[in-house]
């Protein structure tokens, strides 16, 4: 069964520290049309998120399916920013940390 | 038109992924046979831009390629046969960036003054790059609209939508086809417009307004950090007693800048796309191996072509793209058929030599620049790659990097440089079996852990990572010079095949072999002594596939033509083996082949022996400048210097032919800040 947009972002949420972003400090705001906005604040590679739509330093607005489609591995970050089915506003390097976090969360290929 | 020469003409223009092609006249009228039109991101925005004065087409007195981005068009009413005393006399000058600019000027040199009707006709099919060839039926529709003094052509399927967006600064009568003006002259009188084709909706979510360039702009505005002046300031300096190598030196950097593609979540970086107008587009082989040879001079190309591919790099089996976990990517396209997944490129996998070259270029990036911080971003990327060629690139196990695509509708049948159906063949020209494993992939795989080794031990701490690598490269060698080595004819099979033959055709491919170091030491002489002999070089290059094989043809694509971009790495293959003379006969004839392409060399030119032809003789390709063909003459001139960096210092040792006499590239960058490179030319060439 598809996950709900909710349980895209929620594992998010949990991920802590990701050693891939250390070093990094950014907020990214995700503005998903039809299913509302989520803050993710990066501190030193420390990974907190929040339901919301507080100003952030990069907004990305895209579609539900997009997201699902990224979250799901089946479509890349970069490609997607290419294609433009994400655009975004704001600090646009700052859009590309958006790939570690997903892949933060993928499971380890086996 | 049809007999005028001139009109014939391809005229091309461009910035980054925005291209104009069109005739000599500045005439767009695109059909299956002429691919004219203008492309952005993939997609045809124009296929019809045709100016009429009182219903006929003016002639082509002369055109000028003023920049990259802008070109500009004289022309003259009448036959086409007399162009003498023309009354009347057109000007278009021309811009591409998000669109294009064009300042349309009609001059009247008569005393008498006169009436005239000036048309623009405009269309467009909103063709996929991947339909203009084909000329498919669109699953769309179209429509057009005419509003605030513009005329929008438009193109919608769901929701991939395109807008073209046409207007101009002198009010023009305006339908569904085009602008119209009724103009009066004054004797020596003169008017003039600005007509600007905008790009207006094209994918990216925002709509853009108006066009990069507008009336009177000159100066190049490159979308990344450093403009063209600023690009050819900051690359090494040369000087040469040969006149023409400062040329196609100089053609080299200038077309490289072109070359160059940035993304905007990347700000202030760029990459090499492969190849204009048809390849402005990222290719996994063709930016490595640019980037590659373009090290000495542009090293941040190679920094972001890298952090692209690792972007992009395969995380999931996917048939359809040919994706496996790992893998590094062949080719991305952004037009409607990618979109609708009629066509796999989003992006595609169909390569299996990118992988090896990323990791090639990730060392010999950090060996140049002693960007640390690099190899240590894409370490898990690196690790991944090194996963994949055992994983999966190796499909029938028996322990060499093969392919075989998955995708059997679009995917691409050879998956290695030469890939045309026809180039893995053997010597009596029948075709091999899939899945091939070809030579040279089983040296990129040894250079690749070789040098992943050092980076194991220096920057990710981890010394059995570094040591496994090396024993198994060592392993890969020692298989290699038994299972690949044809002891009979002296040189390396092209392949291994899916029966488990030595396909046995003598190719340009074991001087690939030479670059990776993976030939051993007593074979190194017999490939030296192939690769200089009659059958391979023409006199002007290594042919692709050797005179007398079964599959030869001296203007088949990969089984005969000269690739400048294979001789600059089998002349630093040759090098790396001492083999320095030959290395710069090499270098000699594709450098001199270059005066023959007013110094951009072609993709590929014909396998025709030197003494046959007295000049090169072009391959007809679509793409020009090609971004390796470009990158070519920066390797030799880096083989001919004998440039190897060794730790902190560049290391300087020229082995130059005598014709060239002295020569100099002064503040090579790199990690030792900038040196410089002096060699006097002492080897005589037969």
């Amino acid at each position: 069964m598809a996950k709900s947009t909710l349980e895209i972002f929620e594992p998010i949420g949990r991920l802590g520290s990701v050693r891939r972003l250390r070093g990094i400090s950014a907020t990214v705001r995700f503005d998903v049309t039809g299913a509302g906005s989520w803050h993710v604040a990066i501190d030193d590679g420390v990974v907190t998120m929040a339901e919301g739509s507080a100003p952030a330093d990069c907004v990305l607005e895209l579609e539900e399916g997009t997201l699902h489609r990224i979250a799901s591995g089946q479509l890349k970050p970069l490609i997607a920013f290419m294609q433009g089915l994400v655009t975004v506003q704001g600090e646009p390097a700052t859009a590309l940390h958006v790939a570690e976090l997903f892949a933060a969360m993928a499971p380890a290929p086996a | 038109m049809g007999d005028d020469p001139m009109a014939r003409a391809t005229v091309q223009i461009l910035d980054g992924s925005t291209f104009v092609v069109s005739d000599a006249r500045g005439e767009v009228d695109a059909s299956p046979a002429e691919p004219h039109g203008l492309f952005h991101r993939d997609t045809r925005f124009l296929s019809r831009w045709s100016l009429t004065i009182d219903g006929t087409v003016p002639n082509a007195l002369s055109t000028d390629d003023l920049h990259y981005f802008s070109a500009q068009f004289f022309l003259v009413p009448g036959t086409g046969t007399v162009y003498v005393d023309a009354p009347l006399s057109v000007i278009r000058k021309r811009s591409v960036g998000n669109g294009f600019h064009e300042d349309l000027t009609v001059l009247n040199h008569g005393a008498e003054p006169i009436d005239l009707d000036v048309r623009i006709d405009a269309a467009s099919d909103f063709a996929d790059l991947f339909e203009v060839k084909d000329a498919l039926a669109k699953k769309g529709e179209y429509y057009h609209r005419i509003e605030g003094g513009r005329l929008v052509l438009g193109y919608r399927r769901e929701r991939f939508v395109r807008e073209t967006w046409i207007s101009a600064s002198a009010l023009p009568e305006i339908d569904e086809r085009g602008l119209s003006y009724r103009l009066h002259l004054e004797p020596h009188g003169e008017w003039s417009t600005c007509l600007d084709v905008v790009a207006a909706v094209d994918g990216t979510g925002e709509t853009h307004t108006g066009t990069k360039y507008g009336h009177g702009d000159d100066r190049a505005k490159p979308e990344m950090q450093l403009s063209l002046d600023e690009w050819l300031s900051t690359a090494p300096r040369l000087a040469c007693d040969w006149p023409p190598l400062a040329r196609i030196y100089e053609r080299s950097l200038v077309d490289l800048a072109a070359l160059r593609f940035s993304l905007r979540v990347l700000p202030g970086g760029a990459l090499p796309a492969a190849g204009l107008p048809w390849f402005m587009t990222i290719f996994g082989r063709d930016s490595l191996l640019t980037s590659l040879q373009a090290l000495p001079f542009a090293s941040e190309l190679a920094a972001t072509t890298l952090r692209v591919l690792a972007a992009t790099q395969g995380t999931r089996v996917d048939d359809f793209r040919d994706e496996q976990p790992g893998k590094i990517v062949h080719e991305i396209r952004l037009g409607e058929m990618t979109a609708f997944e009629e066509r796999p490129h989003s992006p595609y996998f169909g390569t299996a030599d990118a992988t090896p070259l990323f990791l090639v270029l990730l060392d010999e990036t950090e060996r140049w620049t002693g960007d640390a911080q690099l190899v240590r971003d894409l370490e898990d990327e690196a690790r991944a790659a090194l996963a994949w060629i055992d994983e999966y690139g190796d499909s029938n196990g028996d322990g060499y990097l093969d392919y075989e695509r998955r995708n059997k509708e679009t995917g691409l049948e050879n998956q290695c440089w030469k890939d045309s159906w026809n180039s893995i063949i053997f010597a009596d020209g029948s075709m091999s079996r899939l899945p091939r494993a070809t030579c040279e992939l089983q040296g990129y795989v040894y250079d690749a852990k070789i040098r992943s080794a050092r980076l194991a031990r220096e920057f990710w701490d981890d010394p059995a990572l570094a040591d496994r690598l090396e024993r198994e490269a060592a392993e890969l060698k020692r298989r290699f010079n038994v299972d690949f080595w044809l002891a009979d004819r002296e040189f390396f099979a092209l392949a291994i095949d899916g029966d488990g033959r030595q396909v046995d055709s003598l190719t340009s491919n074991i001087g690939h072999l030479l670059w990776s170091g993976i030939v051993d030491d007593d074979k190194a002489d017999a490939c030296a002594r192939h690769l200089l002999g009659d059958r391979l070089f023409s006199g002007w290059g290594v042919r692709t596939m050797a005179v007398g094989e079964g599959g030869y043809n001296p203007i088949g694509y990969h089984v005969g033509t000269v690739w400048p971009h294979d001789n600059s790495l089998i002349a630093w293959g040759l090098a790396r083996y001492g083999y320095r003379a030959e290395a710069a006969r090499i270098a000699l004839g594709i450098l001199e082949s270059a005066e023959y392409f007013s110094g951009r060399l072609p993709e590929a030119f014909a396998g025709y022996p030197r003494a046959l032809t007295a000049f090169p003789v072009e391959y007809p390709t679509a793409c020009s400048p090609q971004a390796w063909a470009t990158g070519a003459p920066l390797l030799l001139l880096r083989a001919l210097l004998g440039l190897e960096p060794v730790g902190d210092r560049l290391l300087v040792d020229p082995a130059l032919p005598q014709s060239l006499g002295r020569l100099e590239l002064l503040d090579i960058p790199g990690r030792w800040g900038r040196v410089d490179a002096f060699g006097r030319g002492r080897l005589k060439m037969t």
